[in-house]
């Protein structure tokens, strides 16, 4: 089977050798230096695994069992529509999907390049747009916007995109509770536990706290989704300097040793438990103490640690158009093509995170019509050289056929794949270009004429009836 | 280069290994330990203070001086007499409870010390229990608040309705951060905002003038 996006660019950023060496010191930092295990029960499933207690709530884990989790690992991921439908499977051909993100503290509003607080009618309008675009396979609700208490805006902002986005979740929670109230809704959402995972329309993420802080809460994550059937991301957000070593390689280390343990502690709760590898480690800017989302160094160790994943055979979560920048502007807009360009090149499988700017503070549809370009334009550029015998005879003979000082435009191989070449849908090569950019308006137009027409596939009545009742019982909690 | 001049250039440069000679060399040649503290060392400091605004110094050397200047200080300080040094004041610090992210609020302890603020530090996961006895115990000019989720930011808002019920510890000033929090929010609650750890001293120095 052919990659669903034919990648055929040869990209990697680390070696086999480096891969290895890699490989091998966070098999050191594992084995002889250990990492902090907050979870009294995790402490016990690892010991009898084979782990080593130490002092402090210190856990080794050996090689063996290192080996031993990476044989039951499964090599893949299969993520399902909120109707059932399978639309992400990661498997053999290393496929890779694009995700967005539904809510978060602030928005960019589209209409005024301006940002101001997120609250819960935005959150529909992000669902709807991702819903329309074709770029976009899954979503991430984080229950971050304004308006709702915070403790239950993750289940809201779950329930919202239920209803208006049909493709998969994969959902963000400030608290494991909040996370297994979404579980809930969404086992009684497809008609209960064994049917959600068999066909999960949801995974969920978790992280350690660098530099090898595997705290109870993040531990916790794991054992739910282990238990219930839900995919996981393990994903250390570390910043070079700060929470990592301050060179790449430390931070590659550092970071695949925690997301091993992540692994480590999915497979000891159970064996064959759906486990994604993410590593996201960034640069702490020593002048003004951002962890940076525009650095290209972070980009260049999300792919690297793509290859990681890859060397383990495990699906890798990665990161596009990011930006430190708060509006869209020159700057931001650079960035995300960087981030874009970078992860479409790498063996990463689910992409996350965009469009975000101001390092995550604020989300902007405008800037998912900017994906929804870079995507299509960066997938061109994958597509590599077709040096196939049958394309170079044609090519051959084409050239014979023109012969010095002719023109192609009236051949037959001219007319047969031209219009395998990309063709911008948003960004324009006019001959003669207005004097100033219309594209800003243009894009401001199509946000709101995707939002004033599309209309995502309804829920049924009974599915309805399940969200209400849950929204209820949430919004009563603190009143 | 007068010694002086030296001095606060160990403090700007961050020369752990030459700070100690330079002061004694100050003090051997007859120099009041008072002066060598304003107009060497915390000169440097205010010099470090002011390249890091401007963009010209990094976290890093602001810390390596910050060291620095503790190098000199274990000379001077057992010479310097009552009311030489100013504290500029006192800071309890912590991540409140349910939240474990320390990353932020430890470089706002160590800028806030560079910036001769005496700090207590109760670590991640404080409670605002805990957080108003160690006001009492204490006597802070500062309550410091760090949060990096929506949820916990409820516990900086526990705490400080905490702090109010309290005679003894309703006056205290408040000042959070982290990537929850905003400007709203802290007015909100009764608090102050700073974005970042050179913000922060900022902030903090305001607060005890």
């Amino acid at each position: 089977m052919e990659r669903n996006i034919p990648n055929n660019v040869n990209f990697s950023v680390l070696s086999p050798e480096q891969i290895q060496k890699i490989h091998r010191a966070s098999v050191t930092v594992l084995s002889e230096f250990g990492v902090k295990m907050d979870s009294a029960r995790m402490r016990e499933e690892l010991q009898a695994a084979g782990a080593q207690i130490c002092e402090n709530d210190i856990v080794k884990v050996p090689e063996q069992l290192i080996n031993k989790c990476l044989e039951t690992v499964p090599k893949g991921v299969s993520l399902y529509s909120r109707d059932g439908e399978e639309i992400i499977k990661i498997g053999a051909e290393n496929n890779i999907y694009f995700g967005a993100i539904i809510d978060v503290v602030n928005v960019l509003d589209h209409h005024t390049n301006k940002v101001r607080k997120m609250y819960r009618e935005d959150v529909k309008n992000f669902a709807v747009l991702e819903d329309y675009l074709d770029s976009v396979s899954y979503t991430t609700p984080a229950g971050m916007f304004n308006g709702v208490d915070p403790r239950i805006a993750s289940q809201i902002a779950f329930l919202d995109t239920c209803r208006y986005f049909t493709k998969a979740q994969s959902i963000v929670t400030a608290e494991c509770s909040g996370f297994e109230d979404c579980l809930h809704v969404a086992q009684d959402f497809v008609g209960g536990k064994d049917k959600l995972a068999e066909k999960p329309f949801i995974m969920y993420y978790a992280e350690p706290i660098s530099p090898f802080m595997h705290v109870d809460e993040s531990v916790k994550r794991i054992i739910v989704c282990a238990e219930n059937g839900i995919p996981i991301t393990y994903m250390p957000y570390s910043m070079m300097g700060g929470t990592a070593p301050v060179t790449p390689v430390g931070a590659l280390i550092q970071n695949n040793a925690d997301v091993l343990m992540g692994l480590v502690m999915s497979q000891v709760i159970k064996p064959g438990a759906s486990f994604i590898y993410g590593s996201m480690p960034t640069v702490f800017d020593m002048k003004t103490t951002v962890g940076s989302y525009g650095a290209p160094e972070f980009h260049m160790c999300v792919a690297a640690s793509a290859d990681l994943a890859d060397f383990y055979g495990v699906p890798f979560y990665g990161s596009h158009c990011l930006s430190d920048a708060k509006t869209i502007d020159a700057q931001s807009v650079a960035e995300f093509e960087m981030s874009m360009m970078s992860t479409m090149m790498s063996k990463a499988n689910l992409v996350h995170d965009g469009p975000f700017l101001d390092h995550a503070n604020n989300i902007t549809l405008i800037g998912l019509l900017l994906f929804d370009e870079m995507f299509y334009q960066t997938k061109a550029y994958v597509n590599g050289v077709d040096t196939s015998d049958e394309m170079i005879d044609l090519m051959l003979k084409t050239i014979k056929d023109v012969g010095p000082g002719g023109h192609y435009l009236e051949e037959r191989s001219t007319l047969k794949n031209f219009k395998k070449i990309w063709y911008p849908k948003r960004f324009k090569r006019l001959m003669e270009n207005p004097d100033e950019s219309d594209l800003m308006d243009r894009l401001i137009a199509e946000v709101d004429h995707i939002l004033e027409t599309h209309v995502p596939k309804p829920i049924t009545q009974e599915q309805e009836e399940v969200l209400a009742s849950y929204e209820a019982e949430f919004m009563s909690r603190y009143q | 280069m007068d010694i002086l001049e030296m001095i606060a250039n160990d403090v700007v440069e961050g020369e752990m290994d030459e700070i100690a000679d330079h002061v004694q060399e100050a003090l051997d040649g007859g120099m009041e330990p008072k002066k060598v503290l304003d107009e060497g060392m915390l000169k440097g400091m205010n010099t470090v203070g002011d390249l890091f605004k401007e963009g010209e110094m990094f976290v890093p050397e602001v810390l390596m001086s910050a060291k620095t200047m503790d190098e000199g200080m274990e000379i001077l300080k057992p010479l310097l007499k009552e009311g030489d040094v100013t504290k500029a004041g006192v800071v309890v610090m912590a991540t409140v409870k349910g939240d474990l992210h320390d990353i932020g609020k430890k470089l706002v302890c160590m800028m806030l010390e560079g910036a001769g603020f005496e700090i207590h530090d109760l670590g991640v996961d404080v409670t605002p229990e805990e957080i108003r006895d160690a006001v009492k115990e204490k006597n802070p000019d500062i309550v410091g608040m760090s949060a990096m989720l929506t949820t916990t930011m409820l516990s900086m808002q526990d705490t400080v309705a905490l702090l109010k019920q309290d005679a003894t510890t309703q006056n205290v000033k408040i000042m959070i951060g982290g990537a929850p929090a905003n400007p709203d929010v802290a007015t909100e609650m009764g608090a102050n905002y700073s974005a970042d750890a050179s913000a922060a001293v900022d902030l903090a120095v305001s607060l005890v003038s």
